[in-house]
């Protein structure tokens, strides 16, 4: 079926674009469905082996420059063909889209960290941390839905992940919890539910589900949800808040109530994508100028999907007077 | 959940080096309920974890790995795949016709002796099964077989 956007949400991104030729490229784009992509699973193949496994496919495979396990599958194929590999089955590779894994570029999680994942299925993170840590470290893996919490458990498994714990609670109650027990993360991941603004190639009913309405709705969950989750960041403990929207309500607003109400900094975020820099001003609400250094990522300059993130770095645990 | 006291971790041990040669597990062992294994790797002590286990509604910890059945201990395809540098013992070679039928999750014809195996193709573990001395039976979880 095809779904059409509606005239607000047209109007609305050439505020957020640059001009004409950029919106129009931008519709364009979001016609089309973007290239399949896969993260090897390093945990199990290097990058390396892998692609000379995959060679009898006859795939056309182009790894990301200084990011070997990342790659784009630039050929055409059948539905479900990525899926039913025996390479796929023994979890050596993971499929996943490209903008998905840069949360967890951005935040570069090491072995030995704590790493609190807080809305963490399907669990592509996850095991990209995971990863990443070299199943050393701890994290916690959480997600409020028993439905999502077995298919994040099963991607695990698949991946081979051994160092992760998986809890089922309302991110809020969880965070609760955890800060009734001082427990504290060096490194945050709030990946959280939004609008979906950005997946419209893969998902082009969201423009049939989308309002204004929903992004205030979104927008006030998530500032719920970063905070709750900054207050179990340690200090100088780094945290990504990243969404799959465009919309600055539930981007750039909820970054600025954290910056309004804690003692944090924006950190600069290097990947290896064309990223725009996060906006300073919306529909008469101005950022801060250090919102510049979060990350917007736009489906029609990487052929992707769209994303939005931001680095957060707590520089102590006081709480700012809340603004009159 | 339960970990795993040293005691009862030393016995699984032995229990799966003499099945399957391996001779070491550099992590935790937690039993969800009474016959399923899991490994944990993270770096939190048992007591914090004891803690978060109270506190928190955790759904699973670490990797499903084995399962203890009244003659012996099955692993699991994954639970293969972090120990095969490990396993030496109970390996049955496959050729390729019974490798695809496995990866499909169909049973394999075998007059191999009775008890648990570890199966191989093409020097690649590819799971664990009970053999008969006729058959072995499909462990494949339903959501990894080749469709």
């Amino acid at each position: 079926m095809n779904y059409e956007p509606k005239p607000l949400f047209m109007q609305r991104m050439k505020l957020l674009l640059k001009d004409e030729e950029d919106v129009k490229n931008f519709f364009e784009v979001s016609k089309t469905k973007p290239k399949k992509s896969f993260r090897v699973n390093t945990l199990r193949i290097s990058p390396n082996e892998l692609i000379s496994r995959l060679k009898k496919y006859n795939w056309n495979l182009k790894q990301i420059e200084n990011h070997p396990e990342i790659i784009q599958v630039r050929s055409e194929l059948e539905p479900g063909e990525l899926g039913k590999t025996k390479e796929h089955i023994l979890g050596y590779y993971y499929i996943q889209e490209i903008t998905s894994m840069m949360p967890i570029l951005a935040l570069d999680p090491k072995a030995n960290e704590t790493l609190l994942d807080l809305c963490a299925s399907p669990g592509s993170k996850t095991t990209q941390a995971a990863a990443k840590m070299n199943n050393q470290g701890t994290i916690i893996a959480n997600d409020v839905s028993i439905g999502r919490i077995t298919i994040l458990s099963s991607n695990l498994e698949k991946c081979g992940i051994t160092n992760t714990i998986v809890t089922l609670h309302d991110g809020l109650e969880l965070c609760n919890r955890l800060k009734r027990l001082d427990y504290k993360f060096g490194k945050i991941l709030v990946d959280a539910p939004c609008s979906g603004e950005g997946n419209i190639r893969l998902s082009p009913r969201t423009f049939l589900e989308w309002s204004e309405g929903m992004l205030e709705r979104f927008g006030k969950k998530q500032k719920k949800l970063a905070s709750s989750a900054l207050e179990l960041l340690k200090v100088n403990g780094e945290m990504v808040y990243s969404t799959c929207t465009h919309a600055p309500e539930e981007n750039e607003e909820v970054v600025q109530h954290l910056l309004d109400n804690y003692d944090i900094e924006i950190l600069p975020i290097k990947l290896p994508l064309i990223t725009r820099p996060g906006i300073l001003e919306w529909k008469g609400k101005t950022f801060d100028k250090s919102m510049s250094k979060a990350v917007r990522i736009y489906h029609h300059d990487n052929d992707m999907e769209g994303f939005f993130l931001c680095k957060i770095q707590k520089l102590s645990d006081k709480k700012k007077e809340k603004k009159l | 959940m339960k970990i795993l006291e040293t005691k009862e971790k030393k016995k699984i041990l032995e229990q799966l080096n003499k099945q399957y040669g391996i001779s070491d597990i550099p992590f935790e062992l937690i039993k969800f309920g009474e016959e399923k294994i899991r490994i944990f790797s993270g770096s939190i002590e048992k007591k914090e974890l004891s803690i978060l286990d109270k506190e928190l509604r955790i759904e699973n910890i670490g990797l499903y790995f084995a399962k203890q059945e009244v003659d012996g201990i099955r692993l699991t395809f994954d639970g293969i795949q972090i120990f095969k540098n490990q396993i030496t013992k109970n390996i049955l070679e496959l050729n390729k016709e019974q490798a695809d039928d496995w990866l499909k999750g169909n049973e394999i014809q075998t007059d191999a002796e009775r008890g648990f195996k570890i199966l191989r193709y093409n020097n690649e573990f590819i799971g664990c099964g009970k053999s008969t001395g006729i058959k072995i039976a499909n462990y494949m979880p339903k959501e990894r077989r080749v469709k």
